[in-house]
């Protein structure tokens, strides 16, 4: 059985803006936003004190202020409004991973004079306990929407509707499972969610509260109930038999989660505080504990992961702290996937301390697991075993993290170090030298289709054309004593020194690709590099280049220092 | 009695060199250069068995001045894929300079297959992650262009590498009193006095280019590159220096060693052979 709660924020828009404002709004103060509407300017939204002075949403303003000239009067910011509500749908999550947005009724739907209001939904299933019950876990959501001065109702039941309907007109905030029925018989039609003018021609035929509309439906026999139904639809429209239905749980209403919760997730809720590192170490661990027990239980490792805390001391619309890790393959060795979390935990600024953490699996893949357990003694056979030359980069995949062993050192090098420090230099078909190296994440499985794997000769470097070992980022100008047009230069100067070149072999000209650049974007590499490998005295090799040729008249090419040789 | 004797004694001599031949219980590999080979420890007891460096041990390769970084960085490529011949797994090229080139140490045996290239932002990160690496038995070698080092930390690197029985490599680049090389953004290769601290490396090696002299016989016939090599330390082994010549196929070759019986190469014929694009290296040895 779902358990549903539904929470109505009835004063979100002028709450929110209240507590933003220097100097702080006095209590009791008459709070509208306005909006203009058609060249007129109405009231958007007002604040509980509003209200008490008989200011609804959809007024004109300057009735609003005939009505109460003390009401202060601020912008509506629907685009904030949202944005808070989404925070605050995020801060939710500490309480149940699966939380939605209820946006704002149209006009017209719920309490009369209360005007919409938009809510949050949240499917807490199984999350009760966790703060000693539902009852306990409802006053514990009220009481902090209360000292963040959000007036806020909030209702659990088995569905959706039960559950907005008790929000909202009801009295009873907890509907006991199976008691929908008799929890909504007593409620006026809005509280199925009817626009005003269904419950309006409801009500000329005499319906006025949930409960008659359940007989009609349910009929006096049991076996009449379908009949009763689709005679109550084709009278008074789909939508009415839709909205029961809803409400009575007898047709599922999905819930979408503001986020996609995963499947792999857990959780844990402390009395005290946690702020020490051990403390919060040793909660880390817990919690990978039971979601490496659920991956297990599921065939699956985790790819990425997410820590999760939330700081006892956050208001509601700060989000928790995040962290997050990737493996390089499915991994559910909680030893690891500590290991990959751990140099990340100093992150984390526990203040006073966290009192919520959850460690979801935000990726998860399918686990190889008999590869990992036959590795485990392998080394022995492997270590006879002399590379395979050349064939390997043309196996499909990453070779590297094919090794769960190397895959978790990659995983923990990368965690500690940063994004994009643990590479692989893999070529690229390119003459030009500084394109020649395509640098991908160690981790990254290669994204060559399986079926079609590349030739081997494309994908090494040509072993013909010599290349330097250490190559300058930036080739830097030199002064050269050469002559022209073709030969290598004589003498050279970089840096302040002087080299004389002893010995030369060159050119190798590389001509500007000229699948480059275009009208848009221009070559970055347009003239032709007569590339020179010099030694010097004492037999340290340079690697020169001429950008450009000899013209007569025009000036004369200049010369770069790019690389050394080994 | 005599036999307690004979074991006991047998047990010290083992100690002893394990003592002084640290990083030999993993197996040696012999750089293929017998006159260089004869000067690095034994795999085994007495001195029968292959000479080589130590697998499971720290090795530092220094450059002789800031211009030989290339050289250096070649030379310690190539002992990397040298060490890591025999096994599977990546080697690790720790570094926090932006000029490392790949096609360069594909040339030296260490391929795009293999390479793990790991950039530090700082040198606690670097040392960090190379102590990780050595740990991990699954990793071929370990390279790492650590700046400063004391004494403390290369024997932690060391001890990592014994535990984890994988060869690491130090590669030193700042040796010069600043100068050339200096200016690399980023290249960490600030002072130039820490690579003269002592290190719990094994060996200590320090590589530079040597000129090479048109009368040099067995120089001439090469366009690989030519080292001046010199083994400054060897735990276990005894130092020395030597000019080597890379040949083709990787293989080393010592100044003055082609008179010795070395299989199927005859000692070439004294020629100046031009240094040209267009010679192939099989058909470089012209006799003059």
């Amino acid at each position: 059985m779902r358990r549903i709660l539904s929470l109505w924020l009835p004063t979100f828009a002028t709450d929110r803006i209240a507590r933003g404002l220097t100097p702080p709004l006095a209590a009791g103060t008459p709070l509208v936003t306005r909006l203009s509407d058609r060249g007129r300017l109405t009231v958007a939204a007002v604040n509980a004190a509003a209200r008490a002075k008989r200011l609804v949403p959809g007024m004109g303003l300057a009735d609003a202020r005939a009505l109460e000239p003390q009401v202060q009067v601020v912008d509506a910011d629907p685009e904030g409004d949202v944005a808070a509500l989404e925070r605050l749908a995020d801060w939710a999550r500490r309480y149940t991973p699966w939380t939605a947005v209820d946006p704002s009724d149209p006009p017209g739907f719920g309490p009369k004079g209360l005007g919409g209001g938009p809510g949050l939904l949240m499917d807490i299933t199984g999350c009760a306990h966790l703060l000693g019950g539902e009852h306990e876990l409802l006053l514990d959501l009220e009481r902090r929407l209360a000292k963040a001065g959000v007036e806020g109702r909030a209702a659990i039941a088995d569905s959706i509707g039960a559950a907005w309907a008790q929000a909202r007109f009801g009295a009873q905030l907890v509907v006991p499972p199976g008691g929908a029925v008799e929890a909504l018989a007593d409620l006026p039609l809005p509280a199925l969610r009817l626009g005003p003018d269904l419950v309006a021609s409801l009500r000329r035929v005499g319906l006025r509260r949930v409960g008659e509309l359940m007989r009609m439906a349910q009929g006096t026999g049991g076996g009449q109930v379908s009949k009763n139904r689709a005679a109550l639809a084709a009278r008074y429209g789909a939508q009415v038999a839709l909205r029961l239905d809803q409400a009575l749980g007898w047709v599922e209403e999905p819930l979408s989660p503001r986020r996609a919760p995963t499947r792999h997730t857990a959780r844990l809720t402390v009395v005290d505080p946690l702020s020490t590192p051990e403390g919060l170490a040793q909660a880390v661990r817990h919690l990978l504990g039971r979601v490496a027990a659920s991956l297990t239980a599921a065939g699956e490792g985790a790819r990425s992961l997410e820590l999760e805390a939330w700081r006892i001391d956050a208001g509601h619309d700060a989000p928790p702290q995040v962290l997050s890790v990737g493996a390089s393959r499915p991994n559910r060795d909680p030893a690891h996937l500590w290991r990959l979390l751990e140099p990340r935990m100093d992150q984390l600024e526990p203040g006073p301390g966290f009192e919520v953490m959850a460690v979801s699996v935000t990726h998860a893949a399918p686990f190889d697991g008999g590869q990992a357990v036959l590795d485990g003694n392998g080394l022995a056979d492997l270590a006879g075993a002399p590379l395979a030359k050349g064939g390997e980069v043309a196996a499909a995949g990453n070779p590297l993290v094919a090794d769960p062993p190397i895959a978790e050192l990659v995983d923990r090098l990368g965690a500690r170090l940063g994004p994009g420090r643990v590479l692989r230099l893999l070529p690229r078909q390119s003459w030009i030298p500084e394109q020649a190296v395509r640098a991908v994440p160690a981790e990254a499985q290669d994204n060559s289709p399986p079926a079609a794997p590349p030739a081997p000769a494309q994908l090494a470097w040509p072993a013909d054309r010599p290349r330097p070992i250490r190559l300058l980022p930036r080739p830097e100008a030199v002064e050269v004593v050469a002559p022209i047009p073709d030969d290598p230069p004589l003498l050279f100067r970089w840096r302040d020194q002087t080299y004389r070149v002893g010995r030369a072999e060159g050119p190798e000209r590389l001509l500007p690709e000229w699948w480059e650049g275009g009208e848009r974007r221009p070559n970055p590499n347009p003239e032709p590099r007569d590339y020179y490998r010099v030694e010097d005295g004492e037999g340290r090799r340079f690697w020169l280049y001429r950008l450009g040729l000899y013209h007569a008249g025009g000036p004369p090419p200049r010369w770069f220092l790019h690389g050394f040789f080994g | 009695m005599a036999l307690d004797r004979q074991r006991l004694l047998a047990m010290l001599r083992e100690q002893v060199r394990a003592v002084e031949a640290p990083g030999t219980g993993r197996g040696v590999v012999p750089l293929g250069v017998p006159a260089v080979d004869a000067h690095l420890p034994a795999a085994g007891p007495g001195e029968s068995g292959a000479h080589g460096l130590p697998r499971a041990a720290l090795h530092e390769v220094m450059a002789a001045g800031d211009l030989d970084a290339g050289a250096a960085t070649a030379f310690t490529a190539l002992l990397a894929a040298r060490l890591a011949e025999q096994v599977r797994g990546p080697i690790l090229w720790m570094t926090r300079a932006p000029d490392l080139y790949a096609p360069g140490l594909d040339a030296q045996g260490v391929g795009p297959g293999r390479l793990v290239v790991v950039h530090a932002a700082n040198e606690v990160d670097l040392l960090w992650a190379m102590e990780e690496a050595l740990r991990c038995p699954r990793v071929g070698a370990v390279v790492g262009e650590a700046g400063g080092l004391d004494l403390t930390a290369s024997r932690r690197l060391h001890l990592a590498a014994e535990a984890g029985g994988v060869p690491g490599l130090l590669l030193r680049l700042n040796a010069g009193k600043g100068g050339a090389m200096k200016g690399l953004k980023g290249a960490g290769r600030g002072s130039g006095r820490c690579s003269t601290q002592a290190t719990a490396a094994v060996t200590r090696w320090k590589v530079g280019t040597a000129p090479i002299h048109a009368d040099d016989s067995a120089a001439s016939a090469f366009t690989g590159p030519a080292w001046r090599v010199e083994l400054l330390r060897c735990r276990g082994g005894r130092p020395g220096a030597w000019t080597l010549y890379e040949r083709e196929g990787l293989r080393l070759e010592a100044a003055g060693q082609a008179a010795m019986p070395a299989p199927e190469t005859p000692a070439p014929a004294s020629a100046v052979v031009p240094f040209t694009a267009t010679q192939l290296p099989s058909t470089a040895r012209a006799v003059g």
